[in-house]
């Protein structure tokens, strides 16, 4: 049943500044707001505005789906473990100290903190850079019950290789990481300072490490042949649209964005 | 129909990409992602303009941060992320001038028509923006109401919570959106002194 007042409806609401009938009455809105189609052509010229305006999205309005999901990722990590959160100070001892020295100067870190290891002398003089007067706790000759001792290599294999390495990465105390330098281990890096990259390069990455979009940096390049790390992909982007719909036509009045 | 079974799945997807992602799906949140952010980037576009990209921007990262502590369906989510966008938005606008580059132009609106088959044309090609931008020209409660129901998807109890305001409100400001848009298909606005700030 449709009588005028239906089709134009008249509104009594105050303050309402179309006196004449209108062009829309209530029901034809209420229904244009919950997605629906209709006859009249008034109505469906602004059903076709309200269409192209609720059309599936299009790839420009994803350029920062990325980004989204770095933060995504970011907000469902696991906390990292102690041991690992300061690596910007393991590099500086590293790279300041030579190996064994930073691991003694990681175990007092450990141990009590900074001020700790600064007080027992442990960390590098920032105006004097050299090697530390004291190493508590340090082991004065490394544990390598299975390491081949051979200078010149000759039995050292790639294997055995592979296996200080991954010792050497797993190891959990600085003391521990210590007794897997061998000398050919040191030797094939080029330094005490080059194993971590080393044997990164060889065996991977120690743990899983968060699968984050953003880049971490590379190991250096190192004289062994470097298997590639588990780089994590994420999965391109389709390039014409993304899920459910494509958005191409217009010729699809209700394919609408959202769902009810 | 198939148009509304196609919704019926839209809802669905989302809802049951929701709880994936809640379980640190990264897959599913880009399904999530790809069903809500166009729709939020074009309602701020109608509050705050040109910015409205780096506003949802930082609405997301509320999002994913509150993520594990929301709990609803699609639906829900989908007001409860506008919500946050509004928010942020109003708080942009606080410190910002809004920056409305998508108001159309008088010369880009479609032709008075008054034949049926030739307004259908001229709508035909009608974009995405142009339309967004149309709606941004109305009242900002009108606009507000509109997009919300239309784009964002929201029901009229679900809009009346974005916005804090009655249901009935809502109601009469998305209808009075929808009729002046529908005075405006008639004859484009021309700067007439009567149109603006009613």
């Amino acid at each position: 049943m449709s009588t005028v007042s239906d089709i134009f409806g008249r509104d009594d609401a105050d303050g309402d500044e179309m006196s004449r009938p209108r062009l829309i009455s209530d029901a034809t809105a209420d229904f244009l707001l919950s997605g629906g189609a209709v006859d009249d052509p008034v109505a469906q010229d602004l059903a076709q505005v309200l269409a192209a305006a609720s059309a599936p999205g299009r790839a420009e309005e994803l350029m920062r789906e990325d980004a989204a999901l770095v933060a995504f990722s970011a907000a469902h990590l696991a906390p990292i473990p102690a041991h690992r959160r300061r690596p910007k100070i393991k590099t500086l001892l590293v790279n300041a100290l030579g190996l064994k020295l930073a691991a003694a100067a990681l175990a007092a870190v450990a141990v009590g903190g900074l001020a700790y290891a600064a007080s027992t002398g442990v960390l590098p003089d920032p105006l004097n850079p050299g090697p530390a007067s004291k190493t508590p706790g340090n082991q004065s000759t490394p544990a390598s019950p299975t390491a081949s001792h051979s200078p010149g290599g000759l039995r050292t294999t790639g294997e055995q290789m592979e296996g200080w390495c991954t010792a050497y990465l797993n190891a959990g105390s600085a003391e521990e990481k210590n007794g897997h330098l061998t000398a050919d281990l040191v030797a094939a890096a080029g330094g005490e300072d080059r194993v971590d990259d080393y044997c990164v390069a060889l065996v991977g990455p120690p743990k899983p490490k968060p699968t984050m979009a953003s880049p971490k940096p590379k190991p250096k390049p190192t004289m062994a042949s470097p298997q590639p790390r588990a780089d994590v992909t994420i999965p391109p982007r389709p390039s014409v649209s993304p899920r459910p719909e494509p958005p191409s036509r217009r010729t699809q009045p209700s394919a609408r964005l959202s769902a009810r | 129909m198939v148009e509304v079974r196609r919704e019926a799945e839209n809802a669905d997807d989302l809802s049951s990409a929701l709880n994936a992602a809640r379980n640190g799906d990264e897959q599913a949140f880009r399904v999530v992602y790809r069903l809500v952010h166009p729709g939020l980037l074009r309602y701020v576009r109608v509050l705050v303009g040109e910015d409205a990209e780096d506003v949802v921007s930082e609405a997301w990262l509320q999002i994913v941060r509150d993520l594990s502590r929301f709990s609803g369906d699609g639906a829900a989510f989908r007001g409860w992320a506008s919500t946050i966008a509004r928010h942020r938005a109003l708080d942009h606008l606080r410190h910002h001038r809004r920056r409305p580059a998508l108001a159309t132009p008088p010369e880009e609106m479609p032709e008075p028509v008054t034949d049926k088959d030739a307004a259908e044309l001229a709508l035909d090609g009608l974009s995405t923006d142009q339309a967004v931008a149309m709606i941004a020209s109305l009242p900002m409660d009108q606009a507000e109401a509109v997009m919300l129901r239309v784009v964002l998807g929201l029901d009229a109890q679900a809009a009346a919570k974005v916005l804090g305001k009655r249901p009935g409100a809502v109601r009469m400001a998305a209808h009075r959106g929808l009729r002046r848009l529908a005075e405006n298909l008639r004859r484009p606005q021309r700067s007439e002194v009567g149109e603006h700030g009613e």
